[in-house]
């Protein structure tokens, strides 16, 4: 595993953690995936991948608060860092270039 | 809100396997998910249950050592100190490793051979059940076992018995052989005639064809893959293919006697694997022609009959019947059929006419003995080391004792120490292995790396280790923990004394089994070189003999003119020194008559005499250099010769003449009733090994036999000589493949499994021998250790060094001279009994006895001494200095 290239389920959770803002906690993101790319994920995938994130770098996590439903257990907030947002950057532009390579399928044509 | 329970059991499991930080935020967002299910209870559940399992993930699981934390803890505390134990003592555990070491590494070897021996004939299903017949002929004064019986046996047990489930007769093939297909011809020698009930009997693997139908239609023929690659190529298939064979089986018909048969193939097995007791490369069906069963049951003693039944039981009423067969078809011998069972046959039949030599229990236990001996003997070094050590361990131990509460805490630790040793001796002994992998397969005939891995063998490692680590570590480490606590630690157990007598005689207890097997090679060396240096009676030194031609010689005249040729042009070969033809070779069987019938002119028929027939020519006598000593002999001028008869004096003793010149001018009674008088009798020659009597045989004569040429050559290295001789073999008979061997070779060859086993138990005993004097060494060491002080005073008060080894000699050396003398009687006792499988052996001399057990009193000595010496060696100065 290369410290620099995101793998693509990481890239995914990287990018709700992104849009969750401060709000991204291990079942939420599972939510969220389940609702934007209609993908069903386990609680361990993703745990498991925050947990890599963590380890690059890419994110940085803190005790959040508890609530009733969670039997009066505390979540596990993520945000993401200035380097993981670097680093989907980069992921991005760089796809996207190679899109616009592509003569029939250039973003420019509607589908 | 819904009052519902997350699954128990998986919550459970979740906080085992779990981290702890991660445990709270995971089991949030579990109980988050399960609380706002809109799903049926078990479905709910089940989903549980699928998200759990996704958690086993690696970034969730605790850390290892947080796992066992006692145990583990424990036992490499055991370990370490154990560890540094050996450490601090490296001598002694060098000692202790290579002693073991080798006890392992011969254990290994000869329990590995122990079950290949055991394993023989066993791949073939219902082995249990299968049997051979045995064939034995008593008369008053002498027996003769054989396995080769007459046809009819198997057909009375396959008419009468309905529990016998098959039954199979084998018939060898004798004489030269040559095998024809198309142009290519080789001589072969190890074709059996079978029924076709033979694979059911025998289970053996096909590469081509089938077992049900190998042996079914008549002229069938099965060859093994050797076979098959000398006469097809690999991807031809053989079934169908036709192969003539010439020779070995024969029969009379309008036409003449044919013996060149054409057959079918109609299967390939693979070669034979090495632990059967059969041997063969070719299976001919006896479906030959269809009154060809009418002619076996005229044969004679020519068939090993096997049997197979269903159950055990009925194999009594079989044995029951026997009697009446041999009474209904020979009333006047005292013939007695016997069963023997086919897994047996390997270990304990030695009977005249066996398929190939067999292997003996006897070698199989004695060797099983001194591997035992030797680990044994080991395992006794240990014993004495660790509790000669414990005493130098003293400080340590009593420390030890003081600090544990639980007594069987100490025993554990030297329990722990007995284990690592016995652990790095086995792998000591696992390095030693394809170290000495070639020197074993020539000695012991196996491979061990191919065992190396077999479970059977990592099964007997293990048994092997932990029985040792056990008994090893028993003893000491009762002793030790027995010593008090507080008198170790102020010195004051006295070490000289604790212990010492078991010490010694243990020492000797070593010594008397060192003695045992080493005087026991020496009988087995001295008897071999007997049997070196023995004369034979007989010349067979730098003597070639050629396999006589079978094909294109059916016509006698034919033979004997290209016979006559081919003597002529060898003889003016140079380097040919002399010629002659016999239908027979010393070392392997001879064809002979049992039943009686031959006997002196006027005596009644006997049972057990059996006399071997051979044909000679003119010059057979004096190129063998056997001596004539009554009569004369074959002389070509006289015509009559050719009706008579010389024998040897073993026939005329067993014809019963009280000296070989009476029995010169006597007639016998000989086959198809003739009555051909003696005109010669020539001393005795060891037909075969010395294992057996001299044979009784009787010689007749022939301008040319047909059979083996036996030539004198100058050299045993003249093999442009034997090219000589193959191109005049060419030109005298085209066809006939050239295959020579030198007698010599083939006669030293009946001697090969004992050489083998003698080499291998001489090893063993030298091992054993070796490990017992590392021991002494040992002791040694111990002792002069611990008396260093006394040594030190000796020292000064003028002792020199012969009055100081004299004392540490003393202590060791009375014991080891008693169990020298002691184990004595024993070593005579094995020695005689092995002996008497000899016909002809030696006697045993008392300095066969003697000089082992000297030999090892010096070494004895010599090993104390060198430790004396280096006590003597010591400045007094620094051995008086109290601690």
């Amino acid at each position: 595993m290369s410290k620099e290239y995101l793998g693509e389920f990481e890239e995914l959770v990287l990018l709700m953690v992104a849009m969750m803002k401060d709000e991204a906690y291990g079942l939420g993101i599972c939510d969220e995936i389940k609702k934007q790319a209609g993908r069903a994920v386990t609680i361990g995938a993703v745990h498991a991948t925050v947990a890599r994130l963590e380890k690059k770098g890419l994110v940085e996590t803190l005790m959040g608060g508890a609530t009733n439903e969670r039997g009066g257990r505390r979540k596990r907030i993520i945000r993401i860092t200035q380097s993981g947002k670097v680093s989907l950057t980069k992921s991005r532009d760089a796809k996207m270039k190679i899109w616009g390579m592509i003569p029939d399928l250039a973003i420019n044509k509607n589908q | 809100m819904k009052n519902r329970k997350a699954p128990k059991l998986a919550n459970r499991f979740l906080a085992w396997f779990c981290k702890p930080d991660l445990l709270e935020q995971i089991q949030g967002d579990l109980e988050e998910l399960f609380g706002r299910s809109e799903q049926p209870a078990w479905k709910r559940n089940i989903q549980y249950w699928y998200q759990v399992i996704n958690i086993l993930r690696p970034f969730a699981f605790k850390k290892w050592k947080v796992f066992h934390n006692n145990f583990t803890t424990l036992l490499r505390f055991n370990l370490l100190v154990a560890f540094r134990s050996i450490r601090k003592n490296t001598f002694f555990t060098a000692l202790n490793v290579v002693g073991l070491g080798l006890g392992f590494f011969s254990c290994l070897l000869i329990l590995e051979y122990v079950s290949e021996q055991f394993s023989y004939d066993k791949f073939h299903p219902d082995f249990e059940n299968s049997y051979r017949i045995t064939h034995s002929i008593k008369d008053s004064d002498k027996s003769l076992e054989k396995i080769a019986t007459f046809s009819r046996v198997a057909e009375e047990l396959a008419l009468n018995y309905p529990a016998i489930d098959e039954v199979c007769r084998i018939f060898p093939l004798k004489g030269n052989i040559v095998v024809e297909k198309g142009e290519t011809r080789f001589l072969e020698q190890k074709m059996l005639g079978v029924d076709s009930s033979f694979f059911d009997l025998f289970q053996f693997s096909f590469l081509h064809g089938s077992p049900q139908m190998a042996l079914k239609e008549p002229r069938s023929i099965v060859i093994t893959e050797r076979v098959f690659k000398k006469f097809f190529r690999k991807d031809q298939n053989p079934i169908g293919a036709e192969i003539v064979i010439n020779g070995g089986f024969g029969f009379w018909s309008p036409q003449g006697y044919q013996d060149r048969l054409v057959y079918k193939v109609m299967g390939v097995i693979a070669d034979l694997p090495s632990n059967t007791h059969l041997d063969f490369e070719y299976l001919i069906s006896l479906n030959i022609y269809p009154d060809l069963e009418r002619e076996l049951n005229n044969w004679g003693e020519s068939f090993y009959t096997y049997f197979k039944v269903g159950d055990q039981e009925s194999i009594e009423t079989i044995r029951e019947g026997l009697p009446s067969i041999a009474a209904k078809y020979r009333p006047n011998q005292n013939l007695s059929l016997g069963i023997q069972k086919m897994q047996s046959i390997h270990l304990t039949s030695s009977r005249t006419g066996e398929l190939k030599s067999n292997g003996s229990e006897e070698s199989v236990w004695l060797l099983v003995a001194v591997a035992s001996i030797l680990l044994l003997i080991a395992g006794t070094n240990y014993i004495n080391f660790a509790t000669a050590k414990a005493i130098s361990r003293q400080k340590e131990i009593g420390i030890r004792k003081i600090f544990w509460a639980k007594k069987h805490q100490l025993f554990v630790q030297l329990m722990t120490e007995a284990f690592v040793l016995n652990a790095l001796s086995i792998i000591f002994a696992l390095l030693l292995i394809p170290i000495f992998n070639p020197l074993i397969s020539s000695l012991m005939g196996f491979n061990m790396m191919d065992q190396l891995f077999s479970t059977r063998f990592l099964f007997i490692g293990l048994a092997l280790f932990s029985i040792s680590s056990l008994l090893s570590g028993i003893y000491p480490a009762f002793y030790i923990s027995r010593l008090k606590a507080t008198a170790v630690i102020q010195g004051t157990a006295n070490s000289s004394h604790s212990g010492v007598g078991a010490r010694k005689l243990l020492v000797g207890f070593q010594f008397a089994m060192s003695l045992l097997v080493i005087g026991f090679s020496a009988i087995l060396f001295s008897q071999m070189k007997y049997v070196n240096q023995k004369n034979l009676g007989m010349n067979i030194d730098r003597t070639v003999v050629v396999n006589g031609p079978t094909i294109g010689v059916d016509n006698d005249s034919i033979f004997n003119s290209g016979m006559s040729y081919f003597k002529e042009e060898v003889q003016r070969l140079s380097g040919v020194t002399h010629m002659t033809l016999a239908n027979f070779i010393p070392g392997k069987e001879i064809r002979g008559e049992a039943n009686g019938y031959v006997r002196r002119m006027g005596t009644p028929e006997s049972g057990a005499n059996s006399y071997s027939f051979s044909q000679v020519d003119y010059q057979f006598f004096s190129t063998l250099e056997i001596p004539l000593i009554a009569g004369r002999s074959f002389d070509p001028a006289i015509a009559s010769d050719q009706l008579s008869i010389i024998i040897n004096k073993e026939a005329a003793f067993q014809l019963g003449f009280n000296s070989p010149e009476q029995a010169v001018g006597e007639q016998i009674n000989y086959r198809m009733n003739s009555t051909p008088m003696i005109i010669g009798v020539v001393d005795n020659f060891h037909q075969f090994s010395l294992r057996s009597n001299y044979q009784p045989i009787i010689f007749e004569v022939r301008n040319a036999p047909d059979k083996y040429c036996y030539f004198k050559v100058s050299s045993n290295h003249d093999l442009a000589g034997i090219a000589k001789i193959q191109d005049v073999w060419g030109k005298a008979f085209p066809g006939n493949p050239f295959s020579f061997f030198f007698l010599e070779n083939t006669y030293a060859n009946q001697y090969q499994k004992e050489d083998q086993f003698l080499k291998t138990f001489g090893l063993f005993s030298i091992l054993a021998a070796f490990v017992a004097a590392l021991g002494v060494l040992g002791l040694a060491f111990f002792i002069s250790k611990s008396i260093q002080k006394e040594i030190g005073i000796r020292k000064t008060l003028g002792a020199n060094f012969y009055n100081i080894n004299l004392i540490v000699v003393k202590r060791l050396g009375l014991y080891v001279a008693l169990a020298c003398i002691l184990s004595v009687p024993f070593v005579y006792f094995l020695g005689e009994n092995w002996l008497n499988s000899y016909a002809f052996r030696i006697d045993i001399k008392w300095w066969m006895l003697a000089a082992p057990g000297c030999m090892l009193i010096l070494i004895a000595i010599a090993a104390v001494s060198s430790q004396s010496f280096k006590a003597y060696k010591q400045n007094p100065v620094q051995s008086l200095r109290s601690e």
